[in-house]
């Protein structure tokens, strides 16, 4: 059944009984065309993109959790496609592409809010660097503009602006694309589509091990029953070391915590997204009128999902150190996600040693802007067994090769 | 005397030579020294105090203490506007000003309100199935301007706040019956101990009863040096038995004119061997339609208010109950002078125990409906098991008592798991392993003719009678060497 | 956040640390292949569970040491020099 306000009215005088569900519930078949371990935003928008661009509905995605429990439900909602080198360019605007047609494309209000993303430079060396940015992402195609004091000011009044304040603004950039999305209805939209084209979607179904022969993998056992299968899709964020390893291949990931959290509801006061790579932190309004704040990494391994106090007072301090004001609004909720960090902050997307099994991980703290093009690519190779164009520089062979992307140098962005 | 207020000796908590000029939404009004604004408020015959988050609904005070979800008000002005206070937790003092969230231009007359009348088309989740066309920019401005509570200043706060850190063998949390008994035998027993009490005096649900088993534990826990600090809630446990909290220093306590920069608040990182979740119980509502109007709040609630605040939060009450702690609230309020226009008791008279003289019971009934959108007025009363016809209750008041339930927040929050409990229709922390910090439960209402419940977590203890015995698991504890325990 | 229990300064807050990663990695000859070179930079474990990592004291006597933590609970199991093997 179609959304929409006309669906709304229609609900109302039916006094609501009359929804279908949005994605119907399943015991998994034991045979699929493919199968995608993982039921977060990018396993769920790679079976979206299997069953739309290339017709393969046969699939299902596998889910030891609820849907959108990991890290997609666990970010700090920004979108932005502000990298440095063309190959993360072209990779991360697409995504962002992806985005702005996504919620006409599955029915469903993802609530983008192309808001603006302002960087803030607290000294002369910070704008060298941002211009340099900047035109990097200019000759790629991509929107970005140098912001003066004023500038900045006039976009987010709340900041500190006196000559007092602890980290001084001197000015910033802003891709004005750049924004949020409701993360939720990211992964409830795409399954909902996901499910209306035929996808299975398996919740409470932990992936135990693999089933192979001559060395190929051609099934999965599950805690549901075991489960065949021609093409396995490896979606799973922070756990995918432990499917790798189950697999029995190696992967360049270290897993740690990376926290977030909220503030009490208020009026708004913020309108942009403000990230200052001085302090690590960022910051932006959600539309229920939450400050939604993240920073740095919890500098260990961790697969808690709780994320150390220490590392929650630094990130409070870089925040109030931006916006003195928020000093007297009490934080709501904290969490962590489980990142899956590689070295050079660029995702791994394409084959593994394994045949049979493709993997998309290692986006680390930067996987929600991404879920759009990293379903899309994943559904690629799944279907067609070739790595597309955009994934082709991101390939594991890299950290054997050193053609790395390093993204965590180029733009000073913590992943 | 304003129209709440019950004479002396009802209000143990008030300084009646002590008057106190407040503000709420623009207009003055007169509490005393120890009101909360809550009190003062229904003192003054405030019922309406704020609007819900979506649909604008009239609400009001609810409740006596932290478990308060509707009285949030804005608290001072300028760069110390505080959004979002609970008015339950909020003391009066000379000048305060505060002021109703989430409602324009008034919380009398709010344009936001036409959401409840377009409350059909506005059913949970409803902006993920619509705001697509023609863009969600569109839309977007309006729904944030109609989202969020309180109001922040915007302005760079000028008080200050310093951290400290502590060590100790036991941390207990809270400080009622259970708290007290452990901290005191932990003490006892040799351990440095530290006892932490969200509110300004000790006993819990029993702070404002004078009762002598409080007063003495609370002597006896101070001869034995236990570190006990009130204004002071607990907000997380963190990896290897870390516990932060955050006392509240001058803000609630201070007069308006305060010089700048005072310390409001300080954090407290305590790093314990053992931490013992005392947090006590919350009393559940009962449901039923329009159950959020002003005038409809806890029946445990109303009972503190007029013992212990000498308010009066309604004259004639009605009280839905599905549990043996309504007929106490009801023996208590008639004392003060309420009338008990009927107890509506869920339960079959079988279960019920033996009600007190000239008390009207409605067995096996159910409030169907509450009249009154700005302040109830009255209610109507159907049976259950069918066969009478609905009967109409002019109140002014109608209490809820559902049953108690844990306070299990600081055992989740430190990732204990939880156990439902099915004659008893609630969540109770699950046994730990042993050595890890512990959970004890405050002594609970079952449905069935009294027997507290103590349920201490750790194996080897059988649920035990009124909890001011020893708390000989605090004791053993505190005398072990166990290797470091774990959250 | 944890508390460290350095072999020469006694327990103290996991921020006066630095984590080091995981330990026990020998770093191959100058010779090794370049798959050899890139498995030894970038492929790690990553265990879920028992991980044995390194640490170092940074804002206290700045010596190296090894762990064995858990990355599920953060349990502490052991604490041992840099020269000692991999406990059992």
């Amino acid at each position: 059944m179609n959304y929409s306000a006309w669906s709304l009215l229609r609900g109302a005088l039916a006094g609501h009984r009359n929804w279908s569900p949005a994605w119907a519930p399943c015991e998994p078949k034991s045979r699929y065309d493919a199968v995608i371990v993982g039921g977060g935003g990018h396993g769920l928008a790679a079976a979206y993109y299997l069953a739309k661009n290339h017709k393969v509905s046969n699939v299902a995605v596998l889910e030891r959790g609820w849907i959108g429990g990991g890290n997609t439900g666990r970010n700090t909602t920004i979108v932005r496609s502000n990298y440095l080198y063309p190959e993360s360019a072209r990779l991360y605007d697409f995504s962002l592409k992806l985005y702005e047609g996504l919620a006409r494309d599955i029915n469903y209000n993802i609530m983008l809010s192309q808001r603006g993303l302002v960087l803030l430079a607290h000294s002369r060396h910070d704008l060298d660097a941002m211009a340099r940015w900047a035109n990097a992402m200019r000759m790629n195609g991509i929107d970005a503009e140098m912001l003066t004091r004023d500038q900045v000011a006039a976009l987010a009044p709340a900041l500190d602006l006196s000559p007092t304040a602890r980290l001084p603004i001197v000015g910033g950039f802003t891709q004005r694309r750049g924004g949020t999305a409701r993360h939720d209805a990211v992964a409830w939209g795409y399954a909902r589509a996901a499910s209306r084209l035929g996808v299975d979607i398996v919740q409470n179904c932990e992936v135990r091990g693999f089933v192979f022969e001559s060395g190929r993998a051609v099934g999965l056992e599950t805690s549901l029953g075991t489960i065949r299968t021609e093409r396995i899709g490896i979606a799973a964020a922070g756990h995918s070391s432990v499917l790798a390893k189950l697999a029995g291949f190696s992967l360049p990931v270290t897993s740690y915590a990376l926290q977030a959290l909220v503030s009490e509801p208020i009026k708004p006061l913020l309108d942009t997204v403000v990230i200052s790579p001085g302090t690590g932190a960022y910051v932006s309004q959600s539309d229920k009128g939450e400050m939604v704040i993240g920073a740095m990494l919890d500098l260990f391994p961790s697969y808690a999902q709780r994320g150390s106090f220490a590392v929650e007072q630094s990130i409070i301090a870089g925040t109030l150190a931006m916006f003195p004001a928020f000093s007297r609004l009490r934080m709501l909720r904290q969490w962590a996600g489980i990142v899956d960090v590689v070295h050079d902050s660029s995702p791994i997307i394409g084959p593994t040693p394994v045949p049979g099994i493709y993997i998309n991980c290692g986006w680390g703290t930067g996987g929600f802007k991404a879920i759009p093009v990293g379903g899309w690519t994943l559904a690629h190779v799944l279907a067609t067994g070739e790595n597309h164009p955009l994934a082709e520089p991101f390939q594991l062979e890299r950290f054997v090769s050193g053609r790395l992307i390093d993204e965590a140098a180029a733009s000073g962005i913590a992943h | 005397m304003s129209s709440g207020r019950l004479g002396a000796p009802f209000g143990t908590r008030i300084d009646r030579t002590r008057k106190v000029g407040f503000q709420f939404n623009g207009r003055d009004y007169q509490g005393f020294q120890g009101d909360t604004l809550a009190s003062a408020l229904l003192a003054n015959d405030v019922r309406l105090v704020g609007r819900s988050f979506k649909l604008h609904r009239p609400r009001g005070i609810f409740s006596c203490g932290v478990e308060e979800p509707t009285g949030l008000v804005d608290v001072g002005e300028g760069a110390r506007r505080t959004p979002n206070l609970r008015a339950t937790l909020v003391e009066v003092h000379e000048g305060l000003v505060a002021a109703s969230v989430n409602c324009w231009p008034s919380v009398g007359f709010d344009v936001g309100a036409v959401n409840d009348w377009l409350s059909a088309m506005l059913p949970a989740g409803f902006y993920y199935k619509t705001f697509m066309w023609p863009d969600w920019h569109l839309f977007e401005p309006w729904i944030r301007r109609a989202a969020g509570l309180g109001r922040a200043s915007g302005l760079p706060d000028p008080d200050h706040y310093e951290e400290i850190s502590a060590v100790a063998d036991v941390l207990v949390v809270g400080a009622g019956l259970a708290g007290l008994s452990c901290a005191v035998a932990a003490a006892a027993a040799g351990a440095s101990t530290v006892l932490l009490a969200s509110s300004a005096t000790l006993g819990g649900r029993l702070e404002w009863r004078a009762d002598p088993r409080i007063l003495a534990l609370v002597a006896e826990a101070r001869r034995l040096d236990v570190r006990i600090l009130t204004r002071t809630l607990a907000f997380g446990v963190f990896d290897h038995n870390l516990l932060c909290a955050v006392e509240s220093l001058s803000s609630i306590t201070a007069g308006a004119q305060r010089p700048q920069g005072v310390l409001r608040e300080r954090l407290w990182k305590i790093r314990a061997r053992h931490i013992v979740a005392a947090n006590g119980a919350f009393e559940r509502p009962m449901v039923f339609p329009d159950n959020d109007r002003p005038g409809v709040m806890l029946a445990a609630a109303a009972e503190k208010y007029a013992y212990g605040y000498g308010v009066a939060c309604g004259r004639r009450v009605v009280i839905a109950s599905n549990c043996d702690s309504a007929y106490a609230v009801a023996s208590s309020l008639r004392a003060a002078g309420v009338e008990i226009a009927a107890l509506v008791e869920r339960r079959p008279p079988s279960d019920v125990a033996a009600a007190a003289d000239g008390l009207r019971v409605i067995s096996e009934a159910a409030i169907a409906s509450v009249a009154g959108t700005r302040a109830v007025h009255g209610c109507t009363v159907v049976s259950v098991a069918g066969g009478t016809r609905p009967e109409k209750i002019e109140c002014d008041l109608i209490l809820s008592a559902g049953g108690y339930a844990p306070a299990v927040h600081l055992h989740s929050q430190a990732g204990g798991k939880l156990r439902w409990l099915d004659d008893s229709a609630m969540f109770v922390p699950m046994a730990r392993r042993p050595g890890s910090s512990a959970s004890v439960l405050a002594p609970v209402c079952s449905r069935r003719p009294t027997r507290p419940v103590m349920r201490p977590s750790l194996a080897g203890r059988s649920p035990g009678e009124a909890p001011c015995r020893p708390c000989p698991w605090a004791a053993s504890v505190a005398r072990s060497r166990a290797p470091t325990c774990r959250v | 956040m944890m508390q460290l229990d350095c072999p020469w300064c006694g327990k103290r807050d996991e921020n006066e640390f630095v984590c080091g990663g995981t330990t026990h990695i020998q770093r191959p000859p100058l010779s090794a292949s370049d798959r050899d070179w890139g498995e030894y930079l970038f492929f790690r474990d990553n265990p879920k569970g028992l991980h044995l990592e390194r640490w170092r004291h940074a804002s206290g006597c700045g010596q190296w040491f090894n762990l064995a933590r858990s990355t599920v609970t953060h349990d502490i199991v052991s604490v041992y020099a840099m020269t000692d093997p991999a406990p059992r």
